[in-house]
């Protein structure tokens, strides 16, 4: 057991949170979120250089073969931050389902195009694809909602029926709805009307299922650390501002309340690293199981936290001019993204949970 | 004991929901059905439908120009305005200034203000928060300085719902800086908000709203008339005025139109459905707890102090119910959406205003006594904790 990070990983942590740091002061968020796309092209391409879209991808696709705690560490800094650029739909979704799941030869072509930022990819979770052979190959009908980064994505990955398609947006036949979210970054609703894609285009369905985990362990690390942001901004508060002649911290209803938060946040932080690490598993029903409880976990921890920070703050914490409002939508959005927490649940109790119920010294 | 409200009062909910359904404009009711903010000219015509009716201003003595309700027709009055969902009538000057210039307004400001109050030639805000005096109401600074014939007034006031729509502000002003106590160096004063010296600024809100202003006051000169109650006596008129129109105050009736929509929206969602159930058992009761107080306030006008259960379960209740339709309606509503979109289909479900309303919600536990001042409230007054 080990929970320290490596040389590398700790490089790593300093430059992502000097970028954060840099480029990312509340102040300057809402100007990056009124660029165009929703995000700062400048920001995004510092993103790249510092490799940040070729972190999870094994060398021999060009990327740099780095694991889950890696992702971990830059999820973090993105949900301290609240950054809007396109790295869970693009990379860690889309990304890691054609990685997994494509040909090689389409995976190496079309993830040098994710990682250099040029190209953004997007992966439908929520959709109901028909795929049909024909005589002039497969044909795709059905629709997708809420695609995340959807609204600005040159490339689709959409499931339907035994496989996924990689379907490139200006696909005859495919209309794409993009708007903005709350909490940031944006997403899209796909109609499919005779969408023509060939077998180049096919990815293996067990790839989605890792791309999907892969992206709850990026949720999870970006609420670990959204909440901690959450917290420590929320005592801060505690400690300055004053009412009946002293700081309002030093109310007991206020320090029990924080005290939870911190419980919660902790949580949290297990619930990141428990993700990362499990990531690299390999047997599937141990990271269905896992993902579950994960996503569960920073559903309710998220909630509790944001509801809480608001609180603690009075009036200002829903004003949209201090960061508390957008962590709390943020964190809102993350507990309802990639599977709330009720159907997280459904699932991880479909497959048993963790412990069983026969008594503990019977079993070998 | 007997649950059932009289004959009288039963046919007076019908009197109130057929007046509602005949009166309330369509497109009013629709924006509040979806979960939007009716415009201003929008709430301006309900009020003055209902002042026409007389019902404008249910917490007014008769002698005010009030209906003359009892505690419990005014309480089935506000419970179906919620519940149809129909605009409440604006509180600031309904619930707030209305019953303060009734009980301490000279004749002239009665003669002045209360009929425009009513039909809201005039719209108030309350200028009473300050960013150092939130909880702490009474460490308020705004000051007024008296200069002959006026008050010369500076200051800096937060958090004024609708300020940018209202022509006058009622304001908690300083007129005593000595005061041995900060409660007693405390004047009621009204505020004509295009006076020079007056500055509005937005506030926009987690909701993506403006709804909320700081009102910026640079050398006000208000008349002396504008004074309400005493110089420096001001505190009273506001415990007055806060613990004034209690009754409504759980909410049940917005409370249950969320759980209207959380149910058709939910369709078969077996988790979805268990929560709201869960909710409605509690609902249930709390009405039954909210009739309880209101009997005990029959033909007596003295604050109950256990409107602070009432709010603090209500608002725990109407804060779950936003929570759990969210859920209900899923990622798709975490589309950004305005106010100003169009209408859709007549009972099409609008998803548009169910995170911004989430979010803004998280605010009734702040305003209007905290949750955490409520609870210090119920533990000196009720269990005689302190
Ligand atoms: C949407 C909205 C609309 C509003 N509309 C108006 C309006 O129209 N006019 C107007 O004048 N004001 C208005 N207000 C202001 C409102 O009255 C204040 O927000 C409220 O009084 C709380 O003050 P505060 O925000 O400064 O929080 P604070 O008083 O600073 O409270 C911060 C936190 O500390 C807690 N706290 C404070 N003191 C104690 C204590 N002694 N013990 C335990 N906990 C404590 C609070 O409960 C809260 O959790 C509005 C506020 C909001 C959010």
């Amino acid at each position: 057991m080990n929970f320290d990070y490596s040389d590398d990983q700790r490089m790593l942590k300093d430059s992502i949170d000097r970028l954060v740091g840099e480029r990312y002061p509340f102040d300057k968020r809402a100007d990056h979120g009124a660029e165009p796309r929703g995000f700062s092209e400048a920001v995004w391409r510092e993103m790249v250089e510092l490799g940040l879209t070729m972190l999870p991808f094994e060398e021999s696709l060009g990327g740099l073969g780095l694991g889950g705690v890696e992702m971990m560490i830059v999820g973090e800094a993105v949900g301290r931050g609240l950054l809007l650029e396109p790295l869970l739909p693009s990379v860690v979704l889309a990304g890691t389902a054609i990685a997994y799941g494509a040909a090689p030869a389409v995976a190496e072509a079309q993830l040098a195009a994710i990682m250099s930022g040029e190209t953004l990819a997007a992966l439908a979770d929520r959709a109901t694809i028909a795929a049909h052979a024909d005589a002039g190959g497969i044909r795709l009908d059905g629709r997708a909602a809420v695609v995340l980064g959807g609204d600005h994505a040159e490339l689709f990955v959409l499931p339907a029926g035994d496989s996924a398609w990689i379907v490139p947006a200006d696909a005859p036949g495919l209309a794409v709805r993009g708007y903005r979210l709350h909490g940031g970054g944006g997403a899209a609703d796909l109609t499919l009307d005779g969408v023509r894609v060939d077998e180049t285009a096919r990815i293996a369905l067990p790839a989605v299922t890792r791309a999907l985990e892969a992206g709850v362990a990026f949720l999870a690390a970006e609420a670990a650390g959204a909440m901690r942001a959450a917290l420590d901004t929320t005592v801060d508060y505690l400690k300055t501002r004053e009412q009946f002649g002293k700081a309002i911290g030093t109310n007991q209803a206020l320090q029990h309340r924080a005290a939870e938060m911190l419980v919660e946040v902790e949580q949290a932080a297990s619930a990141a690293i428990f993700a990362a690490l499990v990531a690299g598993e390999t047997d599937a029903a141990e990271r269905a199981r896992s993902t579950a409880a994960v996503k569960a976990v920073i559903g309710k921890t998220g909630r509790f936290v944001a509801q809480s920070a608001i609180q603690l703050h009075g009036g200002i914490g829903v004003s949209q001019e201090h960061v508390i409002s957008h962590y709390f939508r943020r964190l809102t959005a993350i507990g309802m993204l990639l599977g709330g927490t009720d159907a997280q649940l459904k699932r991880l109790a479909a497959l048993g949970g963790f412990t069983g119920s026969e008594q503990h010294l019977r079993a070998a | 004991m007997d649950l059932r409200f009289t004959a009288e009062e039963e046919a007076f909910r019908r009197d109130v929901r057929a007046f509602i359904r005949d009166n309330l404009d369509p497109v009013t009711h629709h924006k509040m059905l979806d979960g939007r903010t009716p415009s201003k000219a929008e709430i301006v015509a309900w009020q003055r439908t209902l002042n026409a009716r007389g019902w404008a201003t249910p917490s007014w003595p008769k002698e005010a120009g009030g209906p003359g309700f009892s505690v419990v027709e005014r309480y089935i009055f506000l419970d179906e305005l919620h519940q149809a969902p129909a605009p409440e009538p604006i509180s600031f000057n309904v619930s707030m200034i209305g019953p303060v210039l009734a009980a301490f307004g000279t004749a002239a400001q009665k003669e002045r203000f209360l009929a425009a109050t009513a039909n809201i030639d005039i719209w108030w805000a309350q200028g009473f928060s300050e960013p150092g005096a939130g909880s702490d109401l009474a460490a308020l600074r705004t000051s007024a300085r008296r200069d002959g014939d006026h008050y010369v007034v500076s200051g800096h006031k937060i958090w004024q719902g609708m300020a940018h729509h209202a022509d006058w502000m009622f304001t908690l002003v300083r007129t005593d800086q000595q005061a041995p106590k900060k409660q007693m160096g405390i004047s009621f004063l009204l505020i004509d908000l295009r006076l020079p010296g007056v500055t509005i600024r937005p506030i926009v809100t987690i909701d993506g709203r403006h709804e909320v202003n700081e009102v910026f006051l640079d050398e006000v000169r208000v008349p002396v008339d504008c004074l309400v109650g005493e110089e420096n006596k001001g505190w009273d008129v506001t415990k007055f005025l806060l613990s004034n129109e209690r009754t409504g105050i759980a909410r049940i009736g917005m409370t249950k139109h969320l759980v209207r929509r959380v149910k058709r929206l939910a369709g078969a969602d077996e988790a979805v459905l268990r929560k709201v159930a869960a909710l409605e058992a509690e609902l249930k009761i709390l009405e039954i707890t909210q009739l309880r107080i209101l009997d005990a306030q029959r033909g007596s006008n003295a604050a109950d102090p256990r409107s602070s259960v009432l709010k603090l379960k209500g608002v725990e209740l109407r804060q779950a119910a936003s929570e759990l339709l969210l859920e209900a309606a899923g990622p798709a509503a975490l589309e950004i959406a305005s106010d100003e979109d169009p209408l859709g289909e007549d009972d099409a479900e609008w998803l548009g205003s169910i995170m911004p309303n989430y979010g803004i919600l998280r605010a009734a536990s702040i305003y209007g006594g905290s949750s955490e001042v409520q609870k210090t409230i119920v533990a000196k007054t009720l269990l005689g904790l302190s």
